[in-house]
């Protein structure tokens, strides 16, 4: 399989996993989105959500390229995920509900390659100049 | 008949061991010394490259410094620390100390074996 060189697919595929995760029946923002199409922000359309998880997805360093399974990928991403919320509670719920669809669960991208989310690191949710909070939790993976 | 004799003899083993023994310290310490310096210069480069405007002189922000013989800290610091170039989530996380962590770290254990064979093979 050609070697996956561009971070969109494992974002797509990332936020697909945390956008069923967290999303309610009561309010349809409450999705995840990629950082530069958080509605309301920057020249996006719409109103900022309430409720949400932005995600980026970075290529990393890592010569290595593991898997859980033993395998190894060719390319290392880091996944990080902002949870973003109007109260500490709200924000640490988003990251929970992340972490949980992600870590240790196997996912593919819409070209078929198969990638696992180890857990990286967590910052605990806290409060912003824009009286939000906000907390991140990183993963890494190898496609 | 023909008779070939050895005559083993571990003394000189012995000998570089106690020699090890007493090298191995400092120059692990001036190893990590070396890649926490290095690795304040890689985590500076990240960090004028990933600032926006208004972090322009974050990067001045980061330090290093050994905290014991073997073990040292990369990382901004300060009274804002964390927080130098205002909190919002709008430009997400930083990743600035993980990217050198995933350069310095493969880099740091690479030198330590080097430094390792060299202990007990020295030039090769």
């Amino acid at each position: 399989m050609t070697p996956l060189l561009d971070a969109r697919p494992v974002a797509k595929a990332v936020l697909a996993v945390v956008s069923i995760a967290i999303a309610t029946s009561e309010d349809p923002t409450q999705l995840a989105y990629d950082r530069s199409q958080v509605p309301g922000t920057g020249r996006n359309d719409g109103d900022l959500p309430t409720l949400f998880a932005q995600v980026d997805v970075e290529r990393r360093f890592d010569e290595s390229a593991n898997r859980d399974d033993g395998t190894s990928g060719s390319t290392s991403w880091r996944v990080i995920v902002g949870g973003v919320g109007l109260t500490w509670r709200e924000a640490s719920w988003v990251l929970a509900e992340a972490t949980a669809a992600l870590e240790d669960v196997w996912h593919t991208t819409d070209d078929g390659h198969q990638f696992n989310c180890r857990f990286e690191t967590y910052r605990a949710p806290d409060d912003q100049d824009d009286g939000r909070y906000y907390g991140a939790v990183t993963f890494t993976c190898a496609t | 008949m023909t008779t070939i004799r050895f005559v083993h003899d571990i003394g000189d083993l012995v000998s570089d061991l106690e020699t090890i023994a007493g090298q191995v310290r400092p120059r692990a310490a001036a190893l990590v010394a070396r890649k926490v310096n290095h690795g304040r210069e890689v985590a500076r480069g990240i960090a004028r490259e990933a600032s926006g405007p208004h972090g322009t002189n974050y990067y001045k922000r980061i330090t290093s410094e050994m905290t014991g013989d073997l073990q040292g800290e990369i990382g901004p610091t300060g009274e804002v620390e964390g927080r130098a170039v205002g909190a919002g989530w709008r430009h997400g996380e930083n990743t600035d100390m993980a990217r050198t962590a995933d350069i310095i770290g493969p880099s740091l254990a690479a030198d330590a074996g080097d430094m390792a064979a060299d202990l007990f093979w020295p030039g090769t």
